[in-house]
């Protein structure tokens, strides 16, 4: 246990115990300290420098089907008991329960040098060597923004059937947009990476390659033409990251809306809802991507969860109280964005395995769409599964080649449909980060995908 | 005994006095209660307590932030002396500083406050959660299906002062209820969803919301794709706003300053058809985000950006304004103290030109209803390009509203689409977000589908 964390397990249980003195079948207690530190390059300077720490506790009691539930932005004892006793009062019976003392576990990720113990100096040197890199690579580039935001999560987690874990989790962001003008126009491009790694994980050159890549996309988009409107072939390059997955499938495997049988996948388990050639996954292990942790938001150790195996729906991601009301184990799937927020089922890094075809060989198999090489963010409407998604880099692809590039292109389609269609999968896998959204909460995610050819897709374009 | 907020006042003015730096202390305290309840669950309860000081200086022109969660006059100095250190490493420019005193008191608008926001018991709250409910499978039988029905309040009060002598408080009050439902009919399962506030529980209309949210699910039941062309295309009061908000950052003052907003070069000039005026009004009585002051505690302003077509400004924040010399400040946006205010918009609407929906139904025969857009996030201020998904419904010869649509693609530009507006319905609705709505028809967009 970090001498430094204000709350002990011990600590933590006698919140618990207080809580349940008047009633309640189970309570948990969500402790959270981020300390976070953001430097904003733009204009060629330092313009501005923040830091902070968001200190708070949640506490939640169960009383049969109903939930009880209270936050508060301080760990002192005088607030903390204060929080137990507003939910103890809203019972009001005699004690049903006590708090069982089990083994604390303390997480200890691999990290050289944690991210918030960086100096200033040494961070905005990234930044210095980032702008100049952006600039140096096309005269046309008038500004560079540069974010680089890094932080320590440390959460503990205990509840009153001896379950009580505590970790750190350090993050890494680093964001470039790029502005570029010529002719009278503007354009602009983002690429950002992020990963739960130390210090480490960001060197110069990976900096450096960020900012030049944005810088490139951005005077691309300068020469782009209006993307084309209407239904053609569509080949998603694996550098484009996973956001396809994401919207089209990941949201529907999450079991709140899989149990309140909203998702167009529900009662689908054990039935092929994809091409034989897709298997999707949801890994919280996999070592530093930017949605893995030991444990999830209710202390529960995260696992790589197959969410669709050969185009059959075999696994769900599962929170503590989505796997009870089901039946099932819990995959280590709860989440929140802190604890402002209560847990809900969320992805990880998911990504759809990697199959067998040279990518070249599925560009070249094209005689007439559209290869996207970037993408932006998307939206999904989890009851019908439509989703949408906008591409950041594009190129119309005539002949078997990549030919022109194209803007504004948008991706609209239905879920399992696009699932269904996809008929070829590359040898490759690209990896992007995002930060997904969800009922008012932000949480941290990786996702990633092999080159996919998905014939008939809606592509939205002024062209 | 818990230090209070003006203890963590006076303990960032002083720490700025021993420092001899600038400073502006932003002081948040909220207090509130939520429940929600879904299909085959319980209602759950929720209590929120919380507080905060965020301090930006200025050593030298040089700014740094710093946030905490505690009142104790020790964790405040330590904040300031954070944010101390962080200036040290930022670029000065003399256009930074604190907000000088107003020369008139910032008004408090009785409007904000339900007096009777304290008197509402934890059991009304829920009966609110279950009207709302209730309502939605009112709608139709084929309101199958409850996503979350949720109420939610709040008591706040923001604090800011500054070494220059500036010191206002504002007090709200605020409740809100939204519902997510499905429905289905066998062959097809759809959304909807609804949403609205009022300054307290006992002023809000559950039945309203929730009908709305039901028959919107309904509405979309056997939705299918359109023919991809340019069409007319008429935007019902969210899908408006939610544009609105989605493209307001290319009027920030902060864009056009830095060369990323492609607005930054038509000031004075044509930017829109000659019917739109559009207008940002935090002082428009009844509008969710409306204040008497800004993040930076300066009066905030009713500011014209395009008046019959003709841009006519930005909207800025105190550096911005006076990197621009002459412009006004009180468009500072401060959502949370874990970060500082920023340029914003609460209650950007476009004013009315006169004939009701149905009127521009009519003008659209043939073309495309919006109700939903997907993918709001992904539209670029710099450029002003949108591209996004969509459903609704076809437009008939007459224009009533026809059969549902959906995965549509729509795409344009900033400027296209100021161009491109007809009319504006005298509809105005004041939805709970920064941008109110309004039926609004468009002449044509490009519509992708089939």
């Amino acid at each position: 246990m970090p001498s430094s964390f204000p709350v002990s397990f011990d600590g933590a249980r006698r919140v618990l115990d207080h809580a349940l003195a008047r009633g309640g079948c189970a309570a948990g207690l969500f402790v959270e300290v981020t300390r976070t530190s953001t430097l904003q390059w733009d204009d060629g300077r330092l313009d501005a420098a923040t830091a902070g720490t968001d200190a708070g506790a949640a506490l939640t009691v169960h009383d049969g089907a109903d939930v009880h539930t209270a936050h508060v932005n301080a760990l002192d004892e005088e607030r903390l008991a204060a929080l137990a006793d507003g939910v103890a009062r809203t019972l009001g019976r005699a004690r049903e329960r006590g708090v069982v003392h089990g083994a604390p576990v303390v997480a200890a990720p691999d990290v050289r040098r944690w991210p918030d113990a960086i100096p200033v100096a040494e961070r905005a040197a990234r930044l210095v060597a980032a702008d100049r890199a952006a600039r140096d690579l096309d005269p046309r580039v008038t500004q560079v923004a540069l974010t680089l935001a890094t932080s320590r999560r440390t959460r503990l987690v205990v509840d009153a059937d001896g379950g009580a874990t505590l970790e750190s989790i350090p993050f890494v962001t680093f964001q470039a947009h790029v502005t570029a003008a010529a002719r009278g126009r503007l354009r602009s491009a983002t690429k950002a990476d992020s990963a739960t790694r130390g210090w480490e994980f960001l060197d110069e050159a990976a900096a450096i390659g960020l900012a030049r890549e944005a810088a490139r996309i951005a005077c691309l988009q300068l020469d782009a033409a209006p993307a084309p409107a209407g239904t053609m072939t569509v080949v998603l390059g694996s550098r484009a990251g996973g956001t396809m997955v994401h919207e089209a499938c990941g949201h529907g495997l999450e079991a709140d809306f899989f149990l309140e049988r909203l998702s167009i996948y529900a009662g689908r388990l054990g039935q092929t809802v994809a091409s034989p050639l897709v298997t999707v996954v949801d890994d919280g292990t996999a070592p530093g991507r930017r949605g893995t942790s030991a444990f999830d938001d209710e202390g529960t150790p995260a696992r790589r969860v197959v969410l669709i195996e050969r185009g059959v729906l075999t696994g769900l991601l599962h929170s503590r109280s989505t796997a009870a009301a089901l039946g099932m184990a819990p995959t280590g799937n709860g989440r929140r964005e802190s604890y402002r927020h209560p847990p809900l089922p969320r992805m990880r890094n998911t990504f759809i395995a990697p199959g067998e075809d040279d990518p070249a060989d599925i560009v070249a198999s094209v005689e007439d769409g559209l290869y996207v090489a970037a993408m932006g963010g998307g939206e999904v409407d989890i009851v019908s599964g439509n989703f949408v998604f906008h591409c950041a880099e594009a190129y119309r692809i005539r002949g078997g080649r990549l030919a022109e590039p194209v803007e504004g292109a948008t991706l609209a389609g239905n879920g399992p449909a696009v699932l269904r269609a996809i008929d070829r999968v590359g040898n490759d896998l690209g990896w992007a980060v995002g930060t997904c959204g969800k009922e008012g909460q932000g949480v941290p995610v990786a996702d990633a995908q092999p080159t996919l050819r998905v014939p008939g897709l809606v592509v939205g374009g002024a062209g | 005994m818990s230090a209070g907020p003006r203890a963590a006042v006076d303990a960032a003015l002083g720490a700025a006095a021993r420092a001899r730096v600038e400073l502006e202390v932003a002081v948040f305290e909220a207090r509130g209660a939520e429940c929600w309840c879904a299909t085959g669950a319980g209602v759950t309860h929720a209590r929120r307590d919380e507080r905060g000081v965020a301090v930006r200086v200025w050593s030298g022109h040089r700014p740094g932030f710093a946030f905490s969660t505690s009142f104790d006059p020790v964790a405040v100095g330590e904040t300031v002396r954070a944010a101390c250190e962080l200036a040290a490493h930022a670029a000065p420019d003399r256009h930074h500083g604190p907000a000088e005193p107003s020369a008139t008191p910032v008004p408090q608008r009785p409007w904000q406050i339900d007096a009777g926001f304290d008197d509402v018991r934890p059991r009304e709250k829920e009966d609110l959660v279950r009207a709302l409910a209730a309502a939605a499978r009112a709608a139709g039988p084929g309101v199958d299906r409850l996503r979350r029905a949720l109420y939610r309040d709040v008591r706040e009060t923001w604090t800011v002062a500054t070494t220059r002598g500036l010191d206002v408080s504002v007090l709200r009050t605020r409740a809100y209820v939204s519902i997510d439902v499905a429905a289905s009919d066998g062959r097809d399962q759809r959304a909807g969803g609804a949403a609205g506030w009022a300054p307290g529980p006992r002023l809000l209309d559950p039945e309203r919301v929730g009908r709305a949210a039901g028959r919107r699910a309904l509405a979309q039941l056997g939705a299918r794709p359109v023919r991809s062309g340019r069409v007319p295309v008429v935007l019902d009061r969210e899908s408006c706003a939610g544009l609105l908000e989605a493209l307001s950052g290319a009027f920030s003052g902060l864009r056009v300053l830095r060369g990323r907003s492609v607005l930054g070069a038509l000031v004075g000039r044509t930017a829109a058809a000659p019917c739109v005026t559009l207008v940002e009004d935090p002082t428009l009585p009844g509008a969710w985000g409306a204040s008497p002051c800004d993040g930076e505690g300066r009066a905030t302003r009713r500011t014209t950006l395009i008046e019959d077509g003709v841009l006519r400004g930005f909207l800025h924040d105190g550096f911005t304004a006076r990197h621009l010399g002459g412009a006004a400040g009180g468009h500072a946006l401060r959502s949370t103290i874990t970060a500082p205010p920023a340029i914003g918009v609460r209650a950007l609407h476009l004013l009315p030109t006169g004939p009701t929906r149905e009127a521009l139904l009519r003008r659209a025969a043939g073309g495309l209803l919006v109700t939903g857009l997907l993918g709001l996030h992904t539209v670029n201020p710099a450029s002003g390009e949108f591209s996004l998904g969509a459903h609704g419904h076809a437009i008939g010869v007459d224009g009533d509203v026809g059969e549902p649509v959906d995965r549509i693609a729509l795409s344009g530009t900033l400027a296209g689409l100021l161009g491109s507006i007809e009319a504006i319905a005298d509809d105005l609705e004041f939805l709970p977000g920064p941008a109110l709505g309004s039926t609004v028809l468009l002449r044509e967009l490009a519509v992708s589908g089939r």
